[in-house]
């Protein structure tokens, strides 16, 4: 027999004012400041129809131009992170024009999304599927399959039809996490340029996870990036490490780690910042960024991830006891 | 046909109550129990048992709010049926959602009421109503952005943040299966 769920049944009994509040809110019809991408397919086709002009070394302004007509013609969806004073991140929707970069996608990033978009445009959706262009930390997001549409990491390699080269011990940390309901598992595809830089950044995807303990804040706990190129994987790594301080790493060395040639960064808790760690290595010519946040002021909970003081420690550990796939 | 003209029905004993009660809230009853229960076949029945749990109900009650009252009939249903489905089978998303916060079980059902009313009222009104309409009335994730006019992203965000505040409240006040 399943047990009871208390909370379930008490909630049977609430006050009548606190349900009669909830249904007379109306739809609100609010004015968003967004449009809903359309054509995704037709976005991308667009895209590689003027990478054709994209010279390396593009500028923000250059760029600009030619993705406010992409916007206009397809319409998108903006919304940009910002931290409240009390550290609460919050997803507000500002009006503003961005440039839907216009990069030289690599075949096989291409590839991932055309099977990305092949999936939305076929009505398929996990409960909670965005499909939009968002702006984080100067890179963009093309698409994004937020929370608990997945299972594990395994089901995400199904779902993009890759398979990623994620040392075991990750893996199966992963895995374990994201079988807890409190772990939230979401998709990006990006596609962008970091507006610090005024670059090009060729598409990746990333795959984040919540764990238990950073929700408070609404931070990823962790990330795993697929970028085109360890270059890339780097850019990456910089962006992540920005914090909210952008000020870039605070240490950062090459190791070989489990037989990967590892460039692995980070923050540290002590110094304010939030304990964040990266590494960067590649695996079949692919980059990979796999990064693990930690903040100081938020207590850590987790059945099954390993406890350490700080989050190079869990980077190094579970990379120690992989096998190198080159 | 307006809530007083039904309860009325229903307390006069006019079994055009019954055939009133589906016209108005089948729909509404159906997004309560989807909410609980995964299996459509299962809704349906529960909607079913509705219509006479309120007929022998109402009277001797007679409550204020018909709608609200015709809601929580369609929850404890779905509940209870959902408490004696055989292992292993699953409740729609809203209720697993509402499974990682778990309160003390040994505790009395008003204790655990009055706890989470003083939670839901010390909620900014905008969170509070998209928690109800999640927990309460199922809303799919969908329906809930385009009733606040927000992004998916933001309403689950919102939601699992509620989750956690929750916990932690029932933590504190010692509510909380295993803080005892």
């Amino acid at each position: 027999m399943k047990e009871r769920n208390e909370l379930a049944l008490a909630m049977s009994d609430l006050s009548d004012d606190l349900l009669l509040e909830a249904e007379q809110t109306a739809r609100t019809g609010k004015v968003i400041k967004f449009r809903r991408f359309i054509a995704a397919a037709a976005v991308i086709a667009l895209l590689a129809v003027t990478a054709g002009a994209v010279s390396a070394g593009i500028t923000w302004s250059q760029s600009k131009k030619t993705a406010e007509e992409v916007i206009q013609k397809f319409g998108a969806i903006y919304e940009d992170y910002y931290q409240t004073p009390d550290g609460i991140l919050d997803f507000e929707k500002l009006e503003f024009t961005l440039p839907l970069e216009v990069v030289e996608l690599p075949e096989q990033n291409m590839e991932i999304i055309r099977r990305l978009t092949k999936r939305l445009e076929n009505g398929e959706r996990g409960e909670d599927m965005d499909f939009y262009v968002q702006r984080h930390m100067g890179h963009y997001i093309f698409a994004e399959i937020p929370y608990n549409s997945f299972g594990t990491l395994s089901d995400v390699e199904k779902m993009l039809g890759i398979t990623l080269d994620v040392p075991d011990t990750l893996r199966n940390a992963i895995q374990m996490e994201t079988a807890n309901r409190d772990c939230m598992v979401w998709v990006r595809v990006y596609a962008g340029a970091a507006e610090e830089k005024g670059t090009l950044e060729p598409a990746k995807v990333e795959i984040r996870f919540q764990l238990t303990g950073y929700a408070t804040n609404g931070q990823a706990t962790g990330s795993i990036t697929v970028a085109l190129s360890e270059e890339a994987a780097r850019e990456g790594m910089l962006v992540e490490s920005y914090s909210y301080e952008k000020e870039g790493p605070i240490w950062q060395e090459e190791q070989t780690v489990g037989g990967y040639a590892v460039h692995i960064y980070g923050n540290d808790p002590e110094e304010g910042f939030d304990g964040s760690a990266g590494a960067v290595y590649t695996s079949g010519g692919i980059g990979y960024h796999i990064s693990s946040h930690r903040y100081a002021d938020i207590p850590y909970y987790s059945p099954n991830w390993p406890y350490y003081d700080s989050a190079k420690e869990i980077l190094l550990s579970l990379m120690e006891e992989a096998d190198p796939v080159d | 046909m307006t809530e007083d003209r039904i309860k009325k029905l229903l307390l006069d004993r006019d079994t055009k109550a019954l055939e009133a009660l589906q016209g108005e809230y089948s729909r509404y009853c159906a997004a309560i129990a989807g909410g609980i229960l995964a299996d459509e076949g299962d809704v349906e029945e529960v909607v079913a048992d509705v219509w006479m749990q309120v007929w022998t109900s109402i009277p001797p009650n007679d409550p204020e709010h018909l709608r609200l009252y015709v809601g929580r009939v369609a929850r404890n249903l779905a509940l209870n049926r959902l408490e004696y489905r055989n292992a292993g089978k699953r409740a729609a998303l809203p209720l697993e959602e509402l499974e990682t916060v778990t309160p003390d079980r040994t505790l009395e059902r008003q204790v655990i009421r009055d706890a989470l009313e003083d939670f839901l009222r010390a909620q900014k009104p905008q969170h509070r109503q998209i928690f109800l309409r999640r927990y309460w009335y199922g809303d799919s994730i969908e329906e809930l952005a385009a009733r606040f006019g927000c992004s998916r992203t933001k309403v689950t965000g919102i939601l699992f943040r509620l989750r956690r505040r929750l916990k932690d409240h029932l933590e504190k006040e010692e509510l909380y299966e295993g803080t005892k």
